[in-house]
Parts: structure tokens; C-alpha cells; sequence
């Protein structure tokens, strides 16, 4: 199951290929006391994009960050066009054609497209004055040969996530690349961007090779030629994209079969336990829900469409301008996280990094952080406490930590993640938001999480649940809201999931909508 | 197994470097002025750093909280001529010492209320307030120093002994255990280290970040008022402009304090080094006869230096 295609394992044997733009042999990266690569062969074609999966420290970053000259490896060589090359540094990979489209944005905010695009690449006149026009020419073409298009007077600050990309990918193109690295690309995209996204890279791959790196198997699967699986460092196999399914690849990566990744579990619907009737904050109007106990309710949406201001709405983060929200049969006014979490509602946010943790305090301290109270002896922590308390999120969850005393920003997406659940759940809830609370984390994490999210509905909890992903939400939820442009335009049962459905919902336009009148189904 | 030895011995540097910084430093003065390593002066320099220990004790607070309070220095003079006035104007020991701390808290709280209802950023807020603050301490002083009679209770604050021990250190010993204890052992010391280290996770977590924050201005402001109280008394008169030096040694003695024990975040224990250290460099270099000037430069470069270690330390 795991061999290679015929094809790599003959050309595997020879020596150096020119077929191949890009290969490397034999890539090894020690870091003090991980392995992070261990002998990784990997090939890139041109005209091809090739995917790298794998879980969380898998090796796909270190990987890519090799190529991109930031560190050199331990061991191995790698050959572009069939030659030796030694990347030492970036700048040394842009010269050799070899650019990387980064995860996060670094664009300065106040410069427009051009400045950006440009940026340490000024086209000038008499060796100082820069020549605006020539440079905003140059972009155009570049646009023109890849097929982009969009306002290159703003500030990038003002642009949307998605046409900042652009401006990335365009700063890139200027060095005429022959390979791109794309990490994580889509990650802060909506579906309907990221489509936009793998067009263009269907355009570009014409010219160039492109290194596609993804969480997100439905898109490796829509758009890469081929995939290679790494997992613990060790590149577990290459194939042709046509070749396998996703549940294959799943298991290429996990090593243990997932057989359900979903583990939706029966319970019976409660009354209900938290409700907003007409609620109105910002651009959020008219927002009608439910949800009942042992209840997965699921709100999905693009990015923009209101999903976390409602959900920090409810938590208390925003100021309600009217409506009300009916907690536990009563009603409440959230007026501040405190009070919401004193009454049992407890919300994990979007970005676990600056929402969700304190990155340079240790595992204990962030588990304790929401619930002091119960560390205490009278006016004094105790560390006896707080120890005990960090145990047993650590148990329940699965948490991977060398120690309690680790320092959280040491841990590996998905173990932060659990921390920032472990936090919550400390103290029995009520309610339950979770926002994208499964981004950015492995596959064998996210099914944790689903655990725990059963769980806690056997429990009598009620949960909201915020995604991205259609294919997790129809898994776990019993019903789905959908929201576009600031309220909720839909609502299904579990019997009426339908991705395709859903995503309509979520990226009609507005006008459009009205005319129909918003449906419940 | 060398390269292991070497990596310890950096990390024991990094960790205690200062510890052994501040050992060269009273060598290199006992050395140099032999009546430096004696009984005698070593209780006047704890009672010299006093003071000093007292407003960068407050200071820490803010800087937990990742807050500055740059008008720490004036009301430590306001205080003094404050606190002076009233006694001479007839008002009793306890309650001059009383409303004085109180008006601390009151700046305090304005300073917080501002930087948390309306948004300005600590350091431009507590700029400004030094400078309101320093012309309310002209407009009771007309710039002039306030002399006068003062009762011996409250000159005792400042040159009084217990069991031998200065009054003045033993306030500041109290003021900095009491600080320790909250910052260290409480859950409120622990909401302040979280709103330190990122304010959004901690409002996500429930914590009244607000309250706390306002709460690090008052204790600066109080513990600067406190200050100013013990030098007035120290001195016996009000002087106008006593407390402006304080300024850029309590930001030496936090920034020393965070380079202190690995810590790399305020704390008051690191602090009170920082604090001695300064205590040590003033008062060594007052014996060896370096001229009052160069004191300035060694304080600020010490600032720098101390900055510059904790930087140094964050990348290794």
C-alpha cells in the first residue's frame, strides 16, 4: 500500500534526472534532541502540483523551509535542473528560482500592492528615484500573464486576506520562480477565495513547479498532481493524486486506521439551553437561534459572514446594540466574558495563539487560568491544586506535554489546541462555542477533539460549533445554521445535510436572497 | 560533553550573570575604598535605596501588567511637599500621611480610568499626568522647598531605627513582601502575569482585565506617594523637585530585575536587585570620589545595559 509508483522507484535508481526540476535525496534535519527529517527523497516536476501532507511536526514546514534557504540540512543533497545546489540562505533559494509563498502575511500594511510587490526590488532612476510607474506596469503584466486582477492603489492593509495572498504570490512571481512553495495557503481563505487561489495556481503551474502544502485534504485532492505523505519525519510514500482516496492518504498519515473519523453519537435533544432572539450588533441583524441540550449545532459561513461576531456577541465581547439572549431559561445580558462564564457559557476562540493561550506561561498555569478560584487555598494559589487540576486535563485529554511546567508555546498545534479546551472544561458548562476549534490541527487531533465534543453532549451540554469545514459540521452536527452577510439565511436538519446545499446558502449574494426570502428548510 | 559544559556555564550566566555583576561591583568598591565594606555603610545604603525600592516596587506592578507609569517620579515629589504642607498647615501625623497616599490613589485611578475607558496607551497617559502632577506640586510650592518644624513621628519615617534597623528599609521590606506575596502566591498576581503576557486570552479567559490594569496604576502611584512621604521625612522638608530623579532608576531596577534569575518578566524579587544594584554604584562611586556626572552616565548606560541583557536572553 505504501510503495512507491513504478515510475519514481526507476527513476529513484538513476542518477540525477533532468526530468526533474527539483529533487532532493536523502534529507535529514536534526534539531538538539528531535529528528525533525529523517532520509526524505522528494521530487518536483514541472508543470506539477505536488502536495505535502502530514500530521502536525511531520516534517512538511522543516521541509519546505530547507528549500527556502532558512536553515540548511543536516544531511542530503538537493539538485535543481539535475545540478548540485547547496541554499544556505533565502536569498540564496531566490536566486536558484526557488520562492515560498508564506502562512502568514508579510506585507506592510500602509503600502499599496505595487510598494509591496517591490519591496527591495525598487525599479529607479539615476539609481534613487523610484519610477512608481514602471513598477505598477510591471505588476499589471504580471497580473495579466497569470490572470489576477484587483485594486493596486489601496493600502494592503485595506485588502481582504485573500488579495493580500495575491500580492504575495505577485512579490514571489517578480523573481520568476521556477518553483513556489505554497504553505498552508488556503488557511485564511473562504471556499469560495481559496477556489480563486487554486485557479490561478492551475495557471501558474504552466510555468513553474509548485509545493503545495495543506491541512485540508479536499483541497490537496481538487487540485495536486501528486501527494507525498510524511509522518515523524520519514516521508511515507508518493503518489499519483488519480491513484488513491482520501481515506488511503488519512492513513499514510495517522499510521492507525481512523476507521470514523466522526464519532457522532446519539443523545437525546434536550430542552433548550441557550437562545438569541433578534439580535442586533454591528453588522449582525436579526439573528434568531437555538440551541438545545446534548445538541452539536453547527454555524457555517465564508469568513466575513458574522460567525465570530456572534458567537463573541453571545460570550459578552461585543456590546448587543438589541435582542436578547435567553440562557438556561432566563434572560441575560452579556456584558462581559466574566459574567458569562460564571453562568456556565464558555467559548473557544478562533486564534488560539493570541486569543486562546498565554504562550510564555506553562501548561498548569494556562489549564488554571479561567477557573483560579479552584486552585485556591482562601487568598492563596496552591500549587498542589493547580498541579492536580492540570493532571487531569492532561489525562482526560490527551494533552502530549513533557511536564506541566512546559511552556505552551513549545507544544505542537494540536496539543495547544486541547490545552485551550482543557481550560474550558475544567468546570462543567452549560454551553459550548467553539470557534474553527479544529484549525491548524492534525487529523489525529481533530478526532480527539470530536471525542470530547461527544462527550461533553452525553453530558447535557449544548454546543455551537463554528467551521470552515462542511465535511466536519455534516459529521458532527444534528443541525446546521448558515450565515451570510450578517444574519442567519438557513437552517438544516440532519436529515437535509447536503454540502452542496450549505455552501449555496453561504455564498449567495444578498439581493439575490432577499428576493427569495430568506428560507428555512 | 564540552559543549554540554559550555551550555551550562552560558546558562548559568544568563540566569545569575547580574548576581555576579553586582559581587564584582562590591569588590571592586571594597577595594577601592576599604570603609565601603563595613557595618555602618551598609545600613546607610540600604536606607539610600529605600526609597528607590519602594516606587520601583510600584513600578513593577505596571510592568507586570505590561504597563508603564511614568509619573512615578513626580509623585514622589508631590507627595513630599504635600505631606509637608499638611503637617505644618496643622494637620496630624496620620492623617497627612493618610490623605497623601490617598491622593496617590486618586492619580492612580485617573491614570487607569483614562488608559482603560479611553484608550491612550499607559505611557502617553502617565507622561502627561507627571507633568499635571509637577504643576500642582509648583502650585503649592511656588517651586520653593518647605521647611518647618515637623513632628518627631513622622521625621522617624524617614531617619528612625527599630532594633536597630532603619524605619525607612524596614517600610520598604514590607511594601516588597506584601508585593511578592500578591504578585507570587494570589490569584490576582496571577491575572496580572496573564494580562501581561496577552491581554486578549485573558479577557477571553474571564478575567477582568480592566479592573486589574487599573489597579497596577494605583499601586504604582501608591507605592510612589509612600515613597515620597519616607523622603520628605528623610530629608525634614518638602522639596519640589526631590522625586524627578527617581524616574529612570526605577526602569533600571524592573529591567535588571527581569534579566534576574532566567525570570525574563518583571518581578518584584528581581527588582529589589536591580535596586541594590543602583543602591551599590551611587553609593560606591559617591566613596571613591567619581564626580557627581558620571553618575548619570553609569545610570543610563546601566538602563541600556540592563535592556539589552534581557533582549540578549530572549534569543538564546
Amino acid at each position: 500500500m505504501f510503495s512507491l509508483d513504478e515510475n519514481e522507484k526507476r527513476m529513484g535508481e538513476k542518477m540525477a534526472n533532468t526530468k526533474y526540476i527539483l529533487e532532493a535525496r536523502g534529507i535529514t534535519k536534526t534539531f538538539p534532541g528531535v529528528k525533525a527529517l529523517d532520509h526524505v527523497d522528494f521530487q518536483l516536476k514541472k508543470g506539477e502540483i505536488h502536495a505535502l501532507v502530514g500530521e502536525n511536526g511531520a516534517g512538511k514546514s522543516t521541509f519546505s523551509k530547507i528549500l527556502a534557504g532558512i536553515f540548511p540540512p543536516t544531511e542530503g543533497e538537493i539538485f535543481l535542473n539535475g545540478k548540485k545546489v547547496q541554499i544556505n540562505h533565502p536569498l540564496q533559494a531566490i536566486g536558484l528560482g526557488i520562492g515560498m509563498v508564506y502562512q502568514e502575511r508579510n506585507l506592510v500594511p500602509f503600502f499599496n500592492a505595487v510598494e509591496n510587490i517591490f519591496l527591495n526590488q525598487e525599479v529607479t532612476s539615476h539609481a534613487i528615484f523610484l519610477r512608481q510607474d514602471l513598477m505598477k506596469k510591471k505588476v499589471i503584466e504580471l497580473m495579466q500573464e497569470i490572470g489576477m486582477d484587483f485594486e493596486l492603489d489601496k493600502p494592503v492593509g485595506d485588502l481582504g486576506p485573500s488579495k493580500q495572498q495575491m500580492v504575495e504570490i505577485l512579490r514571489v512571481m517578480l523573481l520568476q520562480p521556477e518553483i513556489i512553495i505554497f504553505d498552508e495557503p488556503t488557511s485564511s481563505l473562504t471556499k469560495n477565495e481559496a477556489l480563486m487561489l487554486f485557479k490561478l495556481l492551475n495557471r501558474l503551474k504552466e510555468k513553474v513547479g509548485i509545493i503545495f502544502i495543506s491541512h485540508r485534504l479536499d483541497e490537496i485532492f481538487q487540485i495536486s498532481d501528486r501527494i507525498t505523505v510524511l509522518r515523524d519525519g520519514k516521508k511515507i510514500g508518493t503518489h499519483h493524486t488519480d491513484h488513491v482516496d482520501q481515506k488511503t492518504v488519512i492513513n499514510m498519515m495517522v499510521a492507525r486506521e481512523i476507521k470514523d473519523l466522526y464519532p457522532k453519537a446519539s443523545v437525546p435533544i434536550g430542552e433548550a439551553v441557550l437562545e438569541g432572539k433578534n439580535i442586533h450588533c454591528g453588522k449582525l441583524h436579526n439573528i434568531n437561534f437555538r440551541v438545545h441540550k446534548g445538541e452539536i449545532v453547527g454555524l457555517y459561513g465564508m469568513v466575513g459572514s458574522g460567525r465570530t461576531e456572534l458567537a463573541e456577541t453571545i460570550f459578552g465581547l461585543r456590546k448587543m446594540k438589541a435582542g436578547e439572549v435567553i440562557f438556561k431559561g432566563k434572560s441575560i445580558q452579556p456584558k462581559s466574558p466574566r459574567v458569562m462564564i460564571e453562568e456556565g457559557l464558555y467559548l473557544i476562540p478562533e486564534d488560539r495563539r493570541t486569543q486562546g493561550l498565554n504562550l510564555e506561561m506553562n501548561v498548569g498555569e494556562n489549564l488554571s487560568l479561567a477557573h483560579l478560584d479552584r486552585v485556591c487555598s482562601g487568598f492563596f494559589l496552591s500549587k498542589e491544586k493547580e498541579r492536580k487540576n492540570a493532571q487531569e486535563a492532561v489525562d482526560k485529554f490527551d494533552i502530549r506535554v513533557t511536564s506541566i511546567g512546559q511552556i505552551v508555546s513549545n507544544l505542537s498545534g494540536g496539543n495547544q489546541q486541547k490545552v485551550v479546551i482543557g481550560k474550558w472544561l475544567a468546570e462543567r458548562s452549560a454551553a459550548l462555542i467553539m470557534d474553527e476549534a479544529t484549525n491548524g490541527v492534525d487529523v489525529g487531533a481533530k478526532r480527539e477533539i470530536y471525542q470530547i465534543m461527544a462527550e461533553l453532549v452525553k453530558a447535557g451540554v449544548g454546543i455551537i460549533f463554528i467551521s470552515s469545514d462542511l465535511l466536519e459540521l455534516t459529521g458532527m452536527c444534528d443541525r446546521i445554521y448558515v450565515m451570510n452577510e450578517g444574519t442567519i439565511t438557513a437552517e438544516f436538519a440532519r436529515e437535509q445535510f447536503s454540502q452542496q446545499a450549505i455552501l449555496q446558502y453561504a455564498i449567495k449574494d444578498k439581493g439575490d436572497m432577499q428576493e427569495r426570502g430568506a428560507a428555512t428548510i | 560533553m564540552n559543549k554540554n559544559k559550555r551550555f551550562r556555564m552560558e546558562g548559568f550566566f544568563s540566569k545569575y550573570g547580574i548576581l555576579v555583576g553586582l559581587l564584582l561591583l562590591i569588590i571592586f568598591f571594597s577595594l577601592k575604598a576599604p570603609r565601603f565594606l563595613s557595618v555602618t555603610n551598609a545600613i546607610s545604603l540600604l536606607r539610600q535605596i529605600s526609597i528607590l525600592s519602594l516606587l520601583s516596587t510600584g513600578l513593577t506592578f505596571c510592568m507586570i501588567l505590561n504597563e508603564f507609569d511614568l509619573s512615578i517620579g513626580e509623585m514622589c515629589g508631590l507627595s513630599g511637599v504635600l505631606v509637608t504642607s499638611l503637617l505644618l498647615a496643622g494637620y496630624s501625623q496620620i492623617a497627612a500621611v493618610l490623605l497623601v497616599l490617598f491622593i496617590g490613589v486618586i492619580f492612580g485611578l485617573l491614570n487607569g480610568l483614562i488608559v482603560t475607558k479611553v484608550r491612550i496607551s499607559s505611557f502617553i497617559v502617565t507622561l502627561a499626568m507627571s507633568t499635571i502632577i509637577l504643576g500642582f506640586n509648583y502650585f503649592i510650592t511656588r517651586g520653593k522647598p518647605i521647611y518647618g518644624q515637623f513632628p518627631a513621628g513622622f521625621i522617624a519615617l524617614g531617619r528612625g531605627d527599630l532594633l536597630s534597623i532603619p524605619v525607612p528599609v524596614i517600610i520598604a521590606l514590607v511594601f516588597l513582601t506584601l508585593g511578592i506575596i500578591f504578585t507570587k502566591k494570589t490569584k490576582y498576581g496571577r491575572y496580572m502575569y496573564a494580562i501581561g503576557g496577552n491581554i486578549i486570552a485573558a479577557r477571553y479567559s474571564g478575567i477582568a482585565t480592566d479592573r486589574y490594569r487599573i489597579l497596577g496604576l494605583v499601586l504604582s502611584q501608591f507605592c510612589a506617594a509612600m515613597g515620597g512621604i519616607v523622603l520628605a521625612s528623610r530629608l525634614g522638608s518638602g522639596q519640589p523637585t526631590a522625586g524627578s530623579g527617581y524616574l529612570m532608576n526605577c526602569f533600571a531596577t524592573v529591567f535588571l530585575g527581569t534579566a534576574i534569575f532566567g525570570e525574563r518578566i518583571p518581578n518584584l524579587l528581581g527588582t529589589f536587585v536591580g535596586v541594590v544594584i543602583m543602591g551599590v554604584l551611587n553609593n560606591g562611586l559617591t566613596m571613591i570620589a567619581v564626580p557627581y556626572y558620571y553618575e548619570y552616565i553609569i545610570q543610563g548606560a546601566v538602563l541600556i545595559g540592563a535592556v539589552a541583557l534581557t533582549r540578549i536572553q530572549a534569543k538564546s
